[in-house]
């Protein structure tokens, strides 16, 4: 299988502090691709960088052979920041309309309705964003993330502040796309999902990966535990030295 | 232009004018000019005058016989004679008092134009030496003389000889200066804003995976232009639409007459009004992308319209135009530039090489201020803390 993502010998400093010492991981298309590590381990760092809001002190990050330029239209790429947010003022159609037409959406506007309407949130298609609810507001990302039919989405920690019902909603529709053969770069910290969904994964600690592989191997690896086990275990160590 | 950058142009015009809140600060802005001109003017007393001294050369034809005929200003015996020199710079200020001086009441000052010369009153010094000439009123010429009651044609020239009309000259580009003005007051806030509302919202994450920063950034500031130029047609038209309405009557020729359109001065007003605006746009968009929040770009939104509006504070110094040290700063200085270089094209008290070095500055800065917004707001869009250039670190 062909590699969407390649990051090779990724290094990572702010300032005199090194976030990510030596990264290389691959992410095969149409893969569930977990990305793991404890709070501050580097993981939204990788995919900014892979997406171009920073530039690595070395390595090379590449989307299909390529560093990742917004407009060019190569691969389309679907992302759901960590830290997210909408014009506050604008309706909700509006900005979905306008998200669509950035990335060249032709149906920007009947799209939009359809999902809303999927989401429960078509009555508040001409709502302003500031009156959704958080989770209402990420399920408004959630579809400018998705509406381009990207061939690679990062996700990084969808599932932040989702009920269970809207949970499961949104692994329906990771799964749709999933189906559709898009690669998925999930950022999370349940292993539930990530056993759940996930193909392959990395564990990212000290800037450098402790495990990387498809799921049953790295749980092989570590003697058959579960990957909730494996993760204390690996962060335990720090403890323990 | 480019298609994104068209589409973030299109989006950010639409979120404006679907607003009531911008309508009304649009119409408001009329209001507000007019309010603040009534108080300037009510506010302004008569300035000091620049009058005459004993180095002011002054000569005087007295067909009306005031004066003694040996009087130290009798240099010239006909008018045409007293002009030509004043013309070729001989004199400085050159008096032709008519022999039916008592019926018009009316004599005559001939001069070379100085700036606008809205606030000298050099003329008057007739009034003074013919006083101090008439010993007893007993004609009723003597008698005038003596009260002053009568006016004084102010005839100026142009340093080529040509008659001057430095108000109908400046008419063309004070209009320009008014419009920069009005865009400054309205659209300074707006400028920063635009920038800093990607970060303190959080969409800058998600918007530069979607378009880039330089097509991001160069259509706001291309959306705030056009909504810069409603607001100039708000307020330009209906003087527009009241000049052609009235178009026929006595003061409107009367005013229309005087307005001089000289190509040159026309040409470079476009050039430094379309470069002064971006340059504007440059630094406000730039502390916008240094600034992680509108709270902490909010305090320098002030000092940037004082920088900008620094020659207003010596207005009477660049209408008079004189040429001096300060004058050049203030010319050539980023902030205040744009309104100094157009009131000295508008005082016609700039050399054309000195024009041109304002424009190329004007460009030059423009360009860089916009490019540095881009890499800043690039490099700073997801770092939500104030990023100072590294030299303002140390
Ligand atoms: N712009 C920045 N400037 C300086 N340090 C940064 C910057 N961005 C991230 N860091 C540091 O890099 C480290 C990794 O941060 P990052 O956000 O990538 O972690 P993460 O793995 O996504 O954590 P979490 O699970 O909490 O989201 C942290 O120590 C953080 O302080
Ligand atoms: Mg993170």
């Amino acid at each position: 299988m062909k590699n969407i993502v390649e990051i090779k010998h990724f290094k990572m400093q702010f300032g005199r502090k090194t976030v990510i010492r030596d990264l290389s991981f691959e992410v095969r298309e149409g893969e569930i691709f977990g990305f793991l590590g404890s709070n501050g381990s580097g993981k939204t760092t990788t995919v900014r960088t892979l997406l171009g809001l920073y530039q690595p002190t070395s390595g090379e990050l590449l989307i299909a052979g390529k560093k990742y330029e917004p407009e060019d239209v190569g691969v389309v790429v679907g992302y759901l920041p960590e830290e997210r947010g909408l014009y506050r003022k604008e309706s909700v159609i509006d900005t979905m309309v306008y998200f669509g037409e950035l990335k060249g959406l032709k149906n920007a506007r009947e799209w939009s309705l359809k999902y809303l309407k999927r989401v429960g949130l078509i009555d508040k298609a001409d709502e302003r964003v500031e009156k959704l609810s958080g989770g209402q507001q990420q399920k408004v990302q959630l579809g400018i993330t998705i509406m381009n039919n990207p061939k690679l989405l990062i996700l990084d920690e969808p599932t932040k502040g989702f009920d269970p019902v809207n949970r499961r909603l949104l692994m329906d529709i990771i799964d749709e796309e999933h189906e559709k053969g898009c690669a998925i770069i999930m950022i999370t910290h349940y292993m539930d999902e990530v056993e759940r969904l996930c193909d392959r994964a990395i564990l990212l600690k000290d800037g450098v990966s402790r495990a990387y592989g498809a799921i049953e191997e790295i749980r092989k690896e570590f003697g058959g535990k579960s990957l909730d086990q494996i993760f204390i275990d690996v962060y335990g160590e720090e403890e323990n030295e | 232009m480019n298609k994104s950058t068209l589409k973030v142009a299109k989006f950010e015009i639409m979120r404006q004018v679907k607003k009531w809140s911008f309508w009304l600060a649009v119409l408001a802005m009329p209001v507000l000019i007019g309010v603040g001109l009534l108080i300037s003017v009510l506010v302004s007393a008569p300035q000091e005058a620049p009058t005459v001294d004993e180095s002011t050369k002054i000569a005087i034809t007295d067909e009306a016989g005031i004066l003694p005929k040996d009087n130290p200003f009798n240099l010239y015996e006909t008018k045409e004679a007293g002009i030509e020199a004043v013309k070729e710079e001989k004199i400085d200020l050159y008096y032709y008092i008519p022999a039916d001086f008592v019926e018009t009441k009316k004599a005559e000052a001939y001069r070379i134009q100085d700036g606008l010369g809205l606030f000298d009153q050099q003329t008057e010094a007739l009034k003074a030496i013919l006083a101090e000439y008439v010993k007893n009123e007993v004609t009723d010429l003597e008698t005038l003389a003596l009260t002053g009651g009568y006016t004084i044609d102010d005839i100026k020239f142009t340093s080529d000889g040509e008659t001057s009309n430095a108000i109908g000259r400046a008419i063309i580009p004070a209009v320009f200066v008014v419009a920069f003005f009005i865009f400054v007051c309205v659209f300074g806030n707006r400028m920063l804003m635009t920038v800093v509302e990607e970060k303190e919202n959080r969409v800058s994450e998600m918007i530069l995976t979607a378009v880039s920063a330089k097509h991001l950034i160069v259509g706001k500031i291309l959306a705030l232009l056009v909504l810069g130029m409603i607001q100039i047609a708000v307020l330009f038209i209906p003087l527009v639409i009241f000049a052609i309405v009235s178009s026929g009557s006595e003061m409107m020729n009367t005013i229309l007459n005087m307005i001089v359109v000289d190509p040159m001065s026309l040409i470079s007003c476009i050039v430094l009004f379309i470069f002064s605006i971006l340059l504007f746009a440059g630094f406000c968009t730039y502390i916008g992308a240094i600034t992680p929040t509108a709270k902490d770009a909010a305090q320098f939104i002030g000092p940037i319209i004082i920088g900008v509006v620094l020659p207003f504070y010596f207005m009477q110094l660049m209408l008079s135009g004189e040429v001096n040290g300060l004058v050049e700063f203030l010319t050539y200085f980023p902030l205040s530039a744009p309104i100094a270089l157009m009131g000295r094209v508008a005082v016609g008290s700039i050399s054309t090489p000195g024009l041109i070095i304002g424009i190329i500055e004007l460009v030059v800065l423009s360009v860089v201020a916009i490019r540095l917004t881009v890499k800043t707001f690039q490099k700073n869009a997801i770092n939500f803390s104030v990023a100072l250039p590294k030299f303002l670190k140390k």
